[in-house]
């Protein structure tokens, strides 16, 4: 009975001292609180309460917080960020009180769809990775401007917007926030950024000549110029072989893409994809 | 003899010398069509000053020097220049290229001019003509790192140089071509010192020359004693790789280390390949630009040797009209554009030899082993042997995690392959490396324009 | 021709690979390995070849689960080898079957595989297993036999680091009386199988520093710290306590020493770090066998050593040229 009895005291006092540690803990949290209070802009907490939260450093600043620092100590509304896009701009001007800018939606786009249509030279043993082929110039890629295929931009990309696929990467248009991750990271910069809007774009980089790039390249631009004939809107420049659409004057006619007959000229809503099938079952037929 | 070394790790690979030691340096026939790049040395490429269908004839100016760094580009055939393009380089760069179809005869006869000596006295030349002569020669350092010669010659006005270092080391496994250079040109060679002597104005000359090459150091003391160049000695190296980089050379002869981040002037040291500085005396006596080279064909080829290759030729060309071709072309692996250690090897015999390319080695699938990377596990052989005193598996790991804050040190690499040599679970180390070094520019550069920014 | 190959330099490798450098472990441990068996017997036969058996099994089924490829391979790169040979001969020889099986799943799957495999465990895989053995079983786990005595009629003995701590004093004249030093170094006394030889071990041992397979670093400066920590006891009162020869050829301080210590991935990497490892490790032992609750300390203190070594590789960088 006795010792019963002492085994209710220390329990007693231990929970007794304990709590008392917790409240003294707790009094000199509160006015650590207190002492040590960082000032803070509230409409920067609000501003970051509404940003994606990503983190992905599109808009330029490392991270949300420092956009939402950014934007509530310049109050500029032309400060964009493009994963949350138009939407959030609108929600950010609401919050502050200030007009939206108008901006416009960008997608990443790989000009480039060799892959599986172009030849490689050499065996590339080595470590799969974009930058590792780039940094020690050991390209088994024919083609000195196409993509790799090895993605990079697959790693870098937080929305999982962008996948190998035929051997090269292609960008999911509906997922892709223009965060530039992937126009970053790719080491031969062989993605661009291009308004949404534009659908037609010509998917090849390669300045050589059109018989070097007939001999490692299905699908690249030949240098042809029938796309600059059928363009009734001047919109396709021409330059040592390679074309290209300004986005600004161009009117989605699609009048060059049925011209174009290495494919290389595409239409990104139809899916690059789908052209690339239809290569596919015409090389079938050939063999 | 004291035998001096660099002191921090380093690692004795096989040396495969064996197949090409001792054999003289042979011309090889000039090809009927050469491609010259015009990207053959750091720094700016050079700008082309011919159009096509041109005729050029040997010596003539293919390209022009873009500013300060970067070195003239001479045609080593007469001919006609064929086409201009976009074509990959031996060094893998996909850089602008001459196609030149060659007219033999005629550049036999136009070589010609080349083997007259001139009569130079190096004493009453003086220093501002001397470098004029090599910069006009567009002499870039031959050993592989192919900087420009008149720059490294032009140091900031307030660094001074004492002692200058000839680099006969050749610590690559299976290359012997600045052996045999060294062997055969002995004496013009020394010439060449004095003339860098007189440019540089050093008070020191060192020859260093690993102990594995003990007919080249006999040879050099000997004329050096019977020439009585002042100054001048040769310090024999023990054996060990990499003895010819430059930091590590600096450190066997002299003592002095490079401090990271620093050059060898900064230390009062000037370095140069052996044969660099037998193209400085064919540049200063017979007025010769670098037209060929002397190169290494090796391996698993049928006649190994030295040779004397224009600028241009093919390697296809080199190997089969030099080396006799492949033992067996089913069984080439890998063909590789200077060492084994750290060559490049090339996807295409279609690749020209350049000013930078030491030595052609093919490799068999006997030299040659694949595996793939496996886990680390922590035996710190690559920091043993790590000649800069850096930790590569640290830097690798950083790498892989894009850890910019941590790879400072990765700067400091010279990528000279040793960790990647040893480690015994086949981790690309130094390819992970150079990786980093880019990783780390990239994450500089963003951390400073945020500094901007704010 | 075919296709020409383009990888990253250097184009040439050495010939030390990970397989040569885990048999070479293995090859080591063969002398010890013999003499265990010509001391103890068929029983000690028995627990090596189920030591093998169930590790190299728990090996191919770790790998079967995580899918990866080649996994003969990997299974017989040989680290499994070493793991299941060095946990062999850290038992008794009296081991039954159940408790060497438990053993190999204790390293191979717990130690090794849920950290992530090769390369990636903390702690030395037969270490933990004999840690989790001695606390879990400890009763069969200090049933030494008696060397040269096998069968039904085997009798136990007590381990010599077991008399001096059980019975002190009196066990150090009994230890004294019994043995010689040469007993010692060639394995007449009683102990875990692989531990009892100092002679073999040391045979072993040379091979791997010819080799370069291990280094002097670890093993050299546990021995020295543990001989200079028993020794200042030693001489300070020596009926107390015992002389540091007895302590560094009794118990598991050479074949820890020379052969657990030295694990590459449980060790640091630097030769700085090695050294603040190895006297760190010599210095606990001592601590263990002299104070602690256990008579042999080298399994803890190499366990203990083995969660500093992050730390220890933070701290002990190496110079960099040029600064």
């Amino acid at each position: 009975m006795n010792e019963l009895v002492n085994g209710w005291q220390e329990i007693a006092i231990t929970a007794a001292s304990l709590a008392g540690i917790a409240f003294l803990a707790g009094v000199a949290l509160y006015y650590a609180a207190k002492v040590f209070a960082v000032e803070e802009d509230p409409m920067v907490e609000a501003i970051e309460d509404i940003l994606p939260g990503a983190n992905c450093g599109a808009c330029g600043v490392p991270g949300c917080f420092s956009f939402a620092e950014k934007v509530a100590k310049t109050k500029d509304m032309s400060l964009y960020c493009p994963v949350g896009g138009q939407e959030l701009s609108d929600d950010m001007a609401d919050l502050m009180g200030l007009e939206a800018v108008e901006q416009d939606k960008l997608v990443a786009r790989v000009m480039c769809q060799g892959g599986n249509f172009s030849t490689r030279t050499g065996q590339y043993q080595g470590i799969k990775s974009c930058s590792a082929v780039s940094t020690i110039h050991q390209y088994d890629l024919t083609c000195p401007y196409g993509c790799f295929g090895y993605g990079d931009c697959v790693t870098s990309c937080d929305f999982d917007a962008i996948h190998i696929i035929n051997g090269v990467a292609l960008v999911d248009e509906e997922k892709c926030t223009a965060c530039d991750a992937c126009v970053i990271d790719c080491p031969i910069n062989i993605i661009e950024m291009q308004p949404y809007d534009k659908t037609v774009f010509i998917a090849c980089k390669s300045i050589d000549s059109g018989g070097a790039v007939k001999k490692y390249c299905e699908v690249g631009c030949t240098g042809c110029k029938k796309c600059v004939k059928a363009c009734e809107h001047e919109a396709i420049h021409f330059d040592s072989f390679l074309a290209t659409i300004i986005p600004d004057k161009c009117t989605n006619c699609n009048d060059c893409v049925d011209k174009c007959d290495t494919h290389t000229i595409v239409i990104s809503k139809d899916g690059i994809a789908q052209i690339k099938d239809k290569l596919v079952e015409n090389a079938e037929v050939n063999v | 003899m004291l035998k001096s070394t660099f002191n921090l790790g380093g690692i004795h690979p096989p040396e495969n010398k064996k197949y090409s030691e001792g054999k003289e340096i042979r011309n090889i026939s000039v090809p009927e069509q050469v491609s010259i790049n015009l990207n053959q040395h750091i720094g700016r490429k050079a700008k082309a000053v011919v159009e096509k269908k041109q005729e050029v004839s040997v010596g003539d100016i293919l390209g022009e020097a873009d500013g300060f760094i970067s070195a003239l580009v001479h045609s080593p055939v007469s001919g006609t220049v064929k086409k201009i393009e976009q074509k990959m380089t031996a060094a893998g760069m996909v850089e602008s290229t001459l196609t030149i179809d060659v007219d033999v005869e005629k550049t036999a006869e136009d070589s010609k001019k080349y083997e007259m000596k001139k009569e130079v006295d190096i004493d009453q030349t003086s220093k501002e003509d001397l470098l004029k002569m090599i910069q006009d020669a567009g002499i870039v350092g031959q050993g592989g790192a192919t900087f420009p010669m008149h720059v490294k010659l032009s140091p900031p006005p307030d660094k001074q140089v004492d002692i200058l270092i000839l680099n006969g080391a050749e610590c690559e496994p299976y290359l012997t071509a600045d052996h045999q250079l060294m062997l055969e040109k002995t004496d013009e060679i020394l010439l060449g010192v004095r003339v860098i002597q007189k440019v540089s104005n050093v008070k020191q000359v060192h020859i260093g020359i690993e102990e594995n090459k003990p007919d080249a150091i006999k040879l050099f003391t000997e004329r050096i004693s019977a020439t009585g160049i002042q100054n001048c000695q040769v310090s024999a190296l023990k054996t060990k790789y990499p003895q010819g980089g430059e930091k590590q050379l600096i450190n066997a002869i002299t003592g002095r280390e490079v401090p990271s981040g620093k050059l060898p002037f900064d230390v009062g040291v000037l370095v140069q390949n052996v044969g660099t500085i037998f193209a400085v005396y064919e540049a200063v006596f017979y007025g010769k630009p670098v037209i060929d080279r002397v190169t290494t064909i090796t391996g698993f080829v049928k006649k190994p040797g030295n040779f004397r290759i224009r600028m241009g030729t093919a390697f296809s060309h080199a190997i089969e009209d030099g080396a006799g071709g492949f033992i067996d072309e089913e069984r080439v692996r890998s063909v590789v554009n200077g060492g084994p250690m750290m060559g490049k090897s090339i996807r295409q015999l279609d690749v020209s030899v350049m000013k930078g390319t030491s030595g052609i080695v093919a490799l068999s699938d006997h030299e040659f082993v694949f595996s793939e990377e496996g886990p680390c596990i922590r035996c710190g052989r690559c920091i043993d042997i790590c000649p800069m005193g850096l930790m590569p598996v640290n830097l690798a790991d950083d790498t892989i995690l894009k850890n910019g804050t941590e790879l400072l040190d990765s700067m400091d690499c010279i990528e000279c392959g040793s960790c990647s040599y040893v480690c015994p679970t086949s981790r690309k180390l130094v390819h992970w490396i150079k990786i980093g070094k880019g990783v780390y520019r990239t994450w500089k550069a963003k951390e400073e324009s945020y500094k901007t920014d704010q | 021709m075919r296709e020409l190959i383009l990888t990253s330099a250097p184009h040439v490798r050495s010939g030390s690979q990970l397989k040569n450098i885990m048999y070479d472990v293995a090859l080591a441990l063969l002398p010890a390995t013999v003499w265990s068996v010509y001391k103890f017997g068929m029983p000690a036969l028995n627990v090596i070849l189920f030591a093998l058996a169930s590790g190299l099994a728990f090996e191919a089924l770790s790998l079967y689960m995580q899918r990866k490829k080649n996994i003969l391979s990997i299974t017989f790169d040989g680290s499994a080898i070493v793991t299941a040979l060095l946990l062999a001969l850290n038992l008794p020889s009296s081991s039954p079957a159940w408790l060497v099986i438990t053993g190999s799943f204790v390293a191979i799957v717990i130690a090794k595989h849920t950290f992530g495999g090769l390369g990636y465990n903390i702690f030395n895989p037969a270490l933990v297993a004999r840690v989790f053995l001695l606390i879990s079983f400890p009763v069969q786990m200090t049933k030494w036999l008696a060397p040269g005595s096998f069968g039904v009629d085997a009798e136990t003995i007590a381990t010599p680091l077991d008399l001096i701590k059980t019975e002190g004093a009196a066990g150090i004249e009994k230890i004294t009386s019994d043995y010689t030093t040469l007993d010692f170094f060639l394995g007449n006394t009683g102990g875990s199988m692989g531990e009892v030889s100092a002679a073999m071990l040391l045979l072993g041992a040379l091979y791997l520093m010819v080799r370069k397979v291990i280094t002097w670093e670890v093993p050299i400066t546990i021995l020295a710290s543990l001989f200079a920590f028993t020794g200042i006891f030693y001489l300070v009162n020596d009926a107390e306590y015992a002389s540091p020869v007895l302590h560094l050829l009794s118990g598991g301080a050479i074949l820890g020493a020379f052969f657990m210590a030295t694990d590459m991935v449980t060790s640091p990497m630097t030769r700085k770090g090695m050294i603040i490892f190895g006297v760190s490790i010599g210095i606990i032992t001592g601590l263990i066998r002299l104070f602690g609750g256990y008579p042999e300390g080298i399994s803890f203190a190499i366990i203990i050593m083995n969660a500093v070594v992050p730390i220890i590789d933070k701290y002990t960088r190496v110079k960099k040229f040029g600064t």
